[in-house]
């Protein structure tokens, strides 16, 4: 029997995770080691099936996989109509890179970091459904499939969250996770009901080529914007990140944080590939430009004020998807128009770009802010101090991140900003200066964290010595080497990653 | 162009290839001249304290951390008037997080069926 790889890549990147998922609890009833060294053969062979999918996006072209076989007709005569379908392209690769990428590095993080912990087991099947729900998310073709995905990382989201019981605070912040994301994919599958009503297709492409702009259409199309937004934690639906994040365990919240991007990547493909210039692109544009200066502005500012690490970090997290929405907002905007050559391309390409880059310098800080608890127990900022002295590799890393979020040259934060000031700037003047001032701001308050954390002398009484143990440095080390590689080589990341994610939304 | 050139294409004009080449020869620079300084430098306590705003150190060591919240506290109260409505308003309360959920819904539904 002859099977390709390649063309079926895209199911089984979805299949490796949920069947070492179900594989977890079983082996780990023989062996704790077996059940560890499962945790990282499920993510590498995951790794390889997405490097497979995304070569051949990147080498050949785009793809529909069709579980089954078959393709799927606009008539509907064909049964394959019906079937669960996968896209394989520029936004699902460079999705699915960067989840990759950040689950490694939290999984050999996770190692000793979670070593403590009793039911292991049940943390790596949750991790593994977390992984297949967000890839799930970005692979699938069809809005009713879309929903299944959404509820699968939403459910291991919050298990994962709550994974620390005994801290009572994470699981009141797991409810919360678990009662709004619940009551968002309702509304979703409302959104989907009117859609299914009104041209009796789920596909996208099939969608996209039958949406008119009917005011049912504008009312499923507010739902899908305003529950996508939730997701991704943009201001004033961002209430839950900060609780979420602060208290998820560190290794969970660097990949919560792709999650989070995973409802920005459904909502890109929503607003430019199924409704595209079927509604007034400007007025659309202009909502995403809102909600993006809104995040910016409001995720910094709150940012400042707070007292506990990870908290602080979770509003800076909403502030930089504030600068995504407004990159790809302006795309929207000026959607089939001629200014889309002269400058919305380069402010979409800004925003796609600053995904990649935020999933890994906001992943990394929130891996050192997990070190830092992990060694001394201390989550607020007014406790902490000297730490410089001991945990030298961990504030290393943890300069890059802060130096990369504040969009400092040569990081890859700047390169990407860069990118959206420049482009955004001849949009409106005014959106790129708050945008910059953002940025400013953001400085300021890791400057703060960096002072308050690791400056000053050394308190004996609280802190042994030495550095958190090496697997957690290991998986530290991953995303700073990609922060730095993606600083130093911003052009080959651009060209070869993030316009084919660009092109798949639908914009030459 | 060959394949390493076009890895090292300039996004929006930024090539950060230059920008480190640059920042390497400004370092160079910057430590011949600290050399050509630093052997003639004497150790004194008045050398230090033009740094202190003409204070001595402090005898306690703890003293000179200042904590988080510390930090910019004159910002934030100066925009006291902003940031208080702005903290009062994340109650924390899930009530509330639906209550804006459904406020954007409406406020989008609006726009869109009117502009």
């Amino acid at each position: 029997m002859n099977i390709d790889i390649v063309q079926h890549s895209p199911a089984l990147i979805l299949a490796v995770p949920l069947l070492f998922a179900f594989l977890t609890p079983l082996v780990d009833r023989i062996s704790e080691k077996g059940r560890d060294a499962l945790f990282f053969l499920g993510l590498i062979i995951m790794a390889f099936f997405v490097a497979i999918m995304a070569y051949e996006v990147y080498t050949v072209g785009e793809w529909s996989y069709v579980f089954g076989g078959g393709t799927v007709t606009p008539t509907g005569a064909d049964s394959s109509f019906f079937r669960i379908l996968f896209v394989a392209d520029g936004v699902s690769a460079m999705a699915s890179i960067t989840l990759t990428i950040s689950a490694i590095g939290a999984a050999i993080y996770s190692y000793t970091f979670m070593k403590d912990e009793t039911g292991l087991n049940k943390f790596n099947t949750l991790f593994f459904l977390m992984v297949a729900g967000v890839n799930g998310m970005v692979l699938t073709g069809d809005l009713f499939n879309l929903f299944v995905w959404f509820e699968v990382a939403s459910v291991s989201s919050a298990a994962l969250i709550a994974f620390k019981t005994y801290e009572g605070k994470a699981v009141e912040a797991a409810l919360k996770y678990m009662i709004i994301s619940v009551i968002g994919g309702l509304f979703f599958l409302l959104s989907i009901g009117f859609l299914y009503g009104q041209y009796g297709v789920l596909n996208y492409q099939l969608l996209a080529e039958n949406i008119t702009g009917t005011n049912l259409d504008k009312i499923a199309l507010t739902i899908l914007v305003v529950v996508l937004a939730l997701k991704a934690g943009a201001v004033p639906l961002h209430f839950i990140i900060p609780d979420a994040y602060s208290m998820a365990p560190g290794s969970v919240t660097a990949v919560l944080v792709v999650a989070s991007q995973a409802g920005l990547w459904v909502l890109f493909r929503v607003v430019f590939t199924l409704y595209g210039v079927a509604v007034n692109t400007l007025t659309i544009g202009w909502i995403v430009i809102v909600l993006g200066i809104l995040s910016m502005f409001i995720g910094v500012t709150m940012a400042l004020v707070q007292k506990t690490v990870k908290r602080l970090m979770a509003y800076h997290a909403i502030s930089q998807t504030g600068y995504m929405l407004l990159g790809v907002g302006v795309g929207l905007a000026v959607l089939g128009k001629p200014e889309m050559g002269l400058y919305g391309r380069t402010a979409m390409e800004g925003g796609v770009f600053h995904i990649i880059n935020h999933a890994m310098y906001k992943g990394l800080l929130f891996l050192t802010a997990g070190a830092i608890i992990f060694k001394t127990g201390i989550r607020k900022l007014d406790d902490l101090g000297g730490l410089g002295h001991s945990m030298k590799w961990t504030m290393g890393f943890f300069i890059i991140g802060a130096l990369a979020i504040a969009g400092i040259p040569p990081f890859n934060g700047f390169a990407s900003k860069l990118m959206i000031y420049k482009s955004v700037y001849r949009f409106n003047p005014l959106l790129s200066i708050i945008a910059m001032v953002v940025s400013i701001l953001t400085l300021a308050s890791f400057v703060k964290v960096f002072h308050s954390i690791f400056m000053g002398p050394k308190d004996e009484d609280i802190y042994d010595t030495g550095d958190v143990p090496k697997p957690m440095l290991a998986g530290m080390t991953i995303l700073a080497a990609f922060v730095i590689l993606f600083s130093l080589f911003p052009g080959a990341v651009v060209s070869n990653i993030v316009e084919p994610a660009v092109e798949a939304l639908g914009v030459i | 162009m060959s394949a390493l050139a076009y890895q090292l294409v300039p996004v929006s004009g930024w090539n950060p290839l230059v920008l480190i080449l640059l920042a390497l020869i400004v370092g160079v620079l910057v430590y011949m001249i600290y050399r050509l300084g630093n052997h003639s430098y004497k150790e004194t306590k008045y050398k230090r304290e033009p740094f202190l705003s003409g204070n001595s150190p402090a005898d306690d060591p703890d003293s000179l951390h200042i904590g988080g919240s510390n930090l910019y506290w004159g910002f934030t109260r100066a925009l006291k008037r902003y940031f208080e409505p702005l903290v009062r308003g994340h109650t924390g309360l899930l009530n509330d997080y639906l209550y804006w959920f459904v406020i954007t819904v409406v406020v989008i539904m609006v726009v869109l069926y009117f502009v």
